[in-house]
């Protein structure tokens, strides 16, 4: 009879958290290859394709990189890891399969923490394709941009998609209607806050994420935006763990 | 045997709702029926055994642990829910791969574990590569109990299994039950239906609102319901005869006759008990049957 010890301290927690990360993985990406999901991924790449090409052409390296930080690093990247995070945790609550993943050898905070893994590990696939769509698009155009900034960009991109999937699960963890929510959230402190010329910007994960695009202390914005990550990670950790969700329901 | 769950002046709240009120009780191994009409208290009973639910007061305990972020107790428990909600995307196969997985069921062991349990809910291999999304509910419901059977649980607790299955289904199911039972495993059923829970449990807890009513074998919670029931269904091949002998010994309230069946209702159904054999005994009366009326766990459920 195979048995999940409680004993053995740190290394049982972390291989027990692996364990939650790996069955995750199966269950969450095995459904990757739906027609749904498909047609999602490339209408997105379909997107970004199609203005990098009309952008791209110009050759105007500001008007690039301005895009490049606005759109597709401040708009495309936090929508996908809210959507994919905020849906990873609320689709379980809503059609209350989260009755098979609670009864487990796992605890609810290694349960979550599975999730935010596989979730980070699902945008940057998401991410990392459409980069290749963008870079390959100004490639062939003979836009050498790119090129020259694209180790900043899978940085700056790889810690918003660490924050971002981490606030998403926070704000998923809290509320039912975390699209409306995270939407909101995006619009007030990502935008606006991140806007104001205080230390309240601080708090925003763009402001973090537009800094370490353009190399302007690069090293300190990247901690930060992680530092955000992690008092998100244990926010959902918090809320998930003792919380009573009402599930198999619309709301709770 | 110890006993499988234990409960002391357990109660639930939710906020001014009662789930469960003070109640106490014990499970025995073996197949046990947790029956009740809706708002009984069963699904929160259930949600306590598995650790989804904190109690308000009072202690339970399952397989001599406290149930509450027990990971290690989860390890022994299967549980399969009342909703018949799976991931409709995943197959079979991915499904049991995956919460094998969170089990702690070693990897290079989960395909020849998925495809045991899969063989022992009677699901056709040729569906276990199959969209679950796809499948009819007595199919959901093999692959639901599949998943509460991957890590060889010593408990298996089951929700409202035979909800929304045709009687077949429910003979499928209750005929796997009865052989996971005879290998072992402690089950806790909860069911609306009476009647495939009469002839599959040998223990039941009753609960009405919140509270347990009765708990025991059939005959314990007919007796502790009712010490011995005034109805008796009697088959005999004579029975206006018989009818005549019980009249002129002053033993009966009332009778009905119908054709060779004799339905008495008694004047003192505890001195009937104690020497029926001799007041049904005529030479001349040939008695198929006697049914005492109140060992039905209907007619008990209907009087409490």
């Amino acid at each position: 009879m195979m048995r999940v010890s409680k004993g053995g301290g740190r290394s049982s927690w972390a291989k027990t958290l692996w364990m939650a990360v790996r069955g995750l993985c199966v269950l969450k990406f095995s459904s990757w290859g739906n027609a749904r999901t498909l047609g999602s991924l490339l209408g997105m790449a379909s997107i970004v394709g199609f203005i990098a090409f009309l952008i791209g052409g110009e050759s105007e390296g500001a008007t690039l990189k301005s895009w490049i930080e606005d759109e597709v690093s401040g708009i495309i990247v936090p929508l996908i890891c809210l959507s994919l995070t905020g849906g990873l945790i609320r689709s379980e609550i809503r059609d209350g399969t989260i009755e098979y993943l609670w009864t487990r050898s796992v605890t609810k905070s290694q349960l979550i923490l599975g999730t935010y893994i596989c979730a980070v590990g699902g945008a940057m696939l998401t991410v990392a394709f459409l980069d290749f769509i963008l870079c390959g698009v100004l490639f062939l155009e003979g836009n050498s941009f790119v090129a020259g900034e694209l180790v900043a960009l899978v940085f700056a991109q790889g810690m918003a998609v660490i924050a971002y999937c981490a606030l998403s699960l926070a704000i998923a963890a809290i509320f039912s209607k975390y699209m409306i929510v995270g939407v909101l959230y995006g619009v007030l402190v990502e935008i606006w806050l991140a806007s104001v010329p205080s230390k309240v910007a601080l708090i925003s994960v763009s402001y973090h994420l537009n800094a370490v695009i353009r190399g302007e202390e690069a090293y300190s914005s990247f901690t930060s935006g992680l530092a955000i990550a992690l008092v998100a990670l244990v926010t959902s950790m918090f809320v998930f763990s003792s919380k009573s969700y009402t599930v198999g329901k619309k709301s709770d | 045997m110890r006993d499988v769950v234990e409960a002391k002046d357990l109660s639930c709240f939710y906020g001014p709702v009662m789930g469960l009120n003070r109640v106490n009780f014990a499970i025995r191994g073996g197949i046990t029926g947790l029956v009740g009409p809706n708002g009984a208290g069963k699904s929160t009973l259930i949600k306590m055994i598995t650790g989804q639910l904190k109690p308000s007061a009072g202690s339970l305990t399952v397989l001599q642990q406290n149930p509450m972020n027990n990971v290690d107790l989860l390890g022994r428990i299967g549980y399969c829910p009342e909703h018949e909600q799976l991931h409709r995307n995943a197959t079979p196969m991915v499904l049991l791969r995956s919460l094998g997985t969170l089990s702690g069921i070693p990897w290079s062991n989960l395909k020849e574990k998925s495809e045991d349990v899969l063989q022992r809910v009677r699901l056709s291999p040729k569906v276990w590569n199959t969209r679950i999304g796809d499948f009819s509910k007595g199919m959901k419901q093999r692959v639901k109990l599949a998943q509460a059977l991957m890590h060889n649980p010593e408990l298996l607790i089951l929700d409202e299994p035979m909800n929304g299955l045709d009687p077949m289904g429910r003979n499928d199911i209750s005929g796997i039950l009865r052989s996971l039972s005879e290998n072992g495993i402690h089950i806790i059923i909860s069911s609306h239906i009476l009647n495939e829970l009469e002839s599959l449990c040998e223990n039941f807890l009753l609960l009405k609102w919140g509270r347990v009513v009765a708990s025991g074998n059939r005959k314990e919670i007919a007796a502790e319901v009712d010490q011995r029931s005034d109805q008796v269904r009697i088959k005999v091949d004579k029975p206006s005869q018989l009818v005549e002998h019980l009249l002129n010994r002053n033993l009966l309230k009332g009778y009905l006759i119908q054709e060779d069946e004799l339905i008495v209702w008694l004047r003192e159904p505890e001195g009937f008990y104690k020497k029926w054999p001799m007041y049904l005994n005529r030479n001349d009366v040939k008695i198929y049957e006697v049914i005492d009326e109140n060992s039905s766990l209907e007619k008990v459920f209907t009087k409490v």
